[in-house]
């Protein structure tokens, strides 16, 4: 089954050791609540880091695309902020609010992947300058106090279970299949792989890289909208910054699923156990009483040991400028 | 006047110098208030902070790199300044003296992730940006702490428009500009972010030049976190996050090319000054404050756009 599943899968094999190293990081966990944690504790973790989960997907997809998005968290809290003023505790307005934060996610991508894909910019410089601007935006929106509120039924999102399923979880796993699906069978997800690993062969291939990359950060921005959007749900009030750790953590957790930093190596299967990986340490670090830098602290650490190891591993490439 | 390369890396730094120029008149012409004294001296001492944490990096962006970290140890050094230097005695010495070996040990962590293990300089960068954070955080988790007032009459210190700090800033940068263009070390620093191949195989111990590159600009963020902790009076772990992509703009626009190898720390010092004086016109203009963001953001990609980068097919470094 194993290597029928590896075969042709150069780049993109089921990668084990993650999961192996998931299961360090509930053990640790486990001695550092002194085994005091029920299973449905952690479902419960599940359920309240999809958000993260989907955008740290969102990440890996412009990862493997050989780009990196900075943007992603200040999407979060652009759409946090928005949809929450435009439902105004109404539920008439719950359509309203999702489709104006989600067109402006889609906006915010499609300006990063022109920029990025057609002036050759560095994919990382970008992102960062425009998070910058979607942070000014909100804050200016705002004039520095978010309103709104949100309506009782959008937070079926994240109370409601479908029995012993958590919704939020649900979502999470959907996007995750769906995305598998369309980067393991077909043409389009071959393409993306195929650029991330040599932009210019797979232009001289008659892959329309430019459009691919431009997709590629619509769909990153889209799914950081649908994240920030199950992160209100989850905490029910505006506030402005809420999805700025989200940045550092969706990379942390790409990377600890052995997605490589230049480009079309990587699959979600790793990434999935990676966002685990990353909110078990932070758990953990919190129950050790060090909440805030501990999260720093540990993205930090991570990003830097895991690609350190990768580049190790792997022959040094040609480096890449964008 | 100047000759060769450096005529060519002075002319990179034109076109900052001509907005420079264009904004003083603006402003000038559309306010009363700037042209005064207290004005200037405002925007003097409020630049000088990234006008000194752009001189660092610049060194690493003319090399080849880039240091995402200059903010969080910017706010190290705040920290550590707001515990340490109201120790009685060896204090103020103690303080300055651990803020700049941080910043020292952060770029040798940067230098070495870079040349040993060869992680992008953007992700190293980031991610001890991250854990440096992490770290202030545990040191001071809230702004506050007790800087000395020894310390502070100091820095302080007036002589005409120009305080101690920014006095320091110039210094630095006349430092920095003798070292770039007028010593070997400058010249090796050129060469590696022009062709790190070609002068490797010159004789140029590019691995040494990289990794001094990511000190300076730690030890350079410190001082610039001395500046702004001296301004703020505090110590504050988050103070000094958006200096890390505010020093890129600054070398950016001033004509620091980002793939190396060209432009002059002159140039990096006219974009802190632009950068800087964009919040104050806004201030004089009565604009709402929080356009800064969007405005600061706008120009470094348009500055990315203006000197657009010419990717080269270029061997490993």
């Amino acid at each position: 089954m194993l290597t029928k599943w590896n075969e042709n899968r150069r780049y993109s094999k089921l990668p084990l050791r993650v999961y192996g190293l998931l299961l360090a990081a509930i053990l640790l966990f486990f001695f550092a609540a002194q085994w005091k944690v029920s299973p449905s504790h952690l479902i419960n973790i599940v359920r309240q880091n999809a958000p993260l989960g989907i955008v740290a997907i969102a990440q890996t997809l412009v990862l493997l695309m050989g780009g990196i998005d900075l943007s992603v968290g200040a999407v979060m809290s652009l759409t946090n902020i928005l949809s929450t003023a435009l439902m105004a505790g109404n539920p008439d307005n719950i359509l309203l609010g999702v489709t104006v934060s989600l067109g402006f996610a889609l906006l915010i991508g499609f300006v990063n992947g022109i920029i990025v894909a057609r002036f050759k910019m560095p994919p990382f410089l970008i992102t960062m300058a425009m998070a910058t601007i979607i942070q000014g935006g909100y804050y200016v929106y705002t004039r520095g106090i978010p309103r709104g509120s949100l309506p009782d039924a959008f937070r079926v999102i994240s109370e409601g279970w479908l029995g012993p399923v958590p919704i939020a979880g649900l979502v999470w796993l959907s996007v995750w299949g769906a995305l598998s699906l369309v980067l393991y069978k077909t043409p389009y997800g071959r393409h993306v792989y195929i650029t991330g690993a040599n932009p210019q062969t797979a232009y001289l291939s008659g892959i329309p890289t430019m459009g691919i990359t431009v997709s590629v950060y619509m769909l990153c921005s889209l799914l950081a909208g649908l994240a920030g959007l199950i992160l209100t749900a989850f905490i029910g009030v505006p506030s402005t910054g809420v999805g700025d750790s989200f940045t550092l953590n969706s990379i942390a957790a790409s990377v600890v699923g052995g997605t490589s930093f230049v480009g079309g190596v990587g699959t979600l299967e790793g990434t999935f156990p990676g966002v685990l990986i990353m909110v078990l340490l932070q758990s953990t670090l919190t129950i050790l009483n060090i909440p805030e830098a501990g999260k720093s602290i540990s993205q930090g650490v991570v990003i830097a040991v895991m690609v350190g190891i990768n580049m190790r591993v792997r022959k040094p490439k040609r480096r890449k400028t964008a | 006047m100047f000759k060769g390369s450096l005529r060519k890396h002075l002319w990179q730094a034109m076109p900052a110098f001509a907005i420079l120029a264009a904004m003083i008149a603006f402003a000038s012409v559309f306010s009363e208030k700037f042209a005064t004294y207290a004005n200037i001296k405002n925007v003097i001492s409020q630049s000088s902070t990234l006008a000194i944490a752009a001189i660092g990096q610049t060194f690493v962006l003319l090399q080849g790199g880039i240091d995402l970290s200059v903010g969080s140890t910017i706010s190290l050094s705040t920290v550590i300044l707001a515990q340490v230097s109201s120790v009685p005695g060896v204090g103020i010495p103690l303080a300055l003296i651990t803020a700049v070996l941080a910043g020292a040990l952060v770029g040798l962590i940067n230098g070495l992730g870079v040349v040993r293990f060869r992680i992008p300089p953007m992700i190293i960068t980031l991610s001890t940006g991250s854990l440096v954070k992490g770290i202030a955080l545990l040191i001071q988790p809230k702004p506050g702490g007790n800087i000395s007032v020894t310390l502070l009459d100091i820095l302080t210190a007036k002589a005409g428009v120009l305080n101690t700090s920014s006095l320091m800033a110039l210094a630095l940068y006349a430092l920095a500009f003798l070292t770039l263009h007028y010593t070997r070390y400058g010249r090796q620093v050129y060469a590696v972010g022009n062709d790190a191949l070609h002068a490797r195989q010159s004789g140029v111990a590019a691995d040494r030049v990289v990794v001094t590159t990511y000190m300076v600009s730690g030890m350079v963020a410190a001082v610039a976190g001395m500046v702004l902790a001296m301004r703020v009076f505090s110590g504050d772990p988050l103070i000094g996050d958006n200096y890390s992509m505010d020093s890129v703009a600054a070398a950016v626009v001033g004509g620091v090319s980002l793939i190396g190898g060209s432009g002059s720390v002159l140039g990096a010092l006219a974009g802190a000054l632009v950068l800087g004086m964009i919040n104050n016109m806004m201030n004089m203009l009565k604009v709402f404050a929080y356009y800064q963001y969007i405005i600061k953001g706008a120009i470094l990609v348009l500055a990315l756009l203006v000197f657009r980068i010419k990717r080269r097919a270029r061997t490993t470094c």
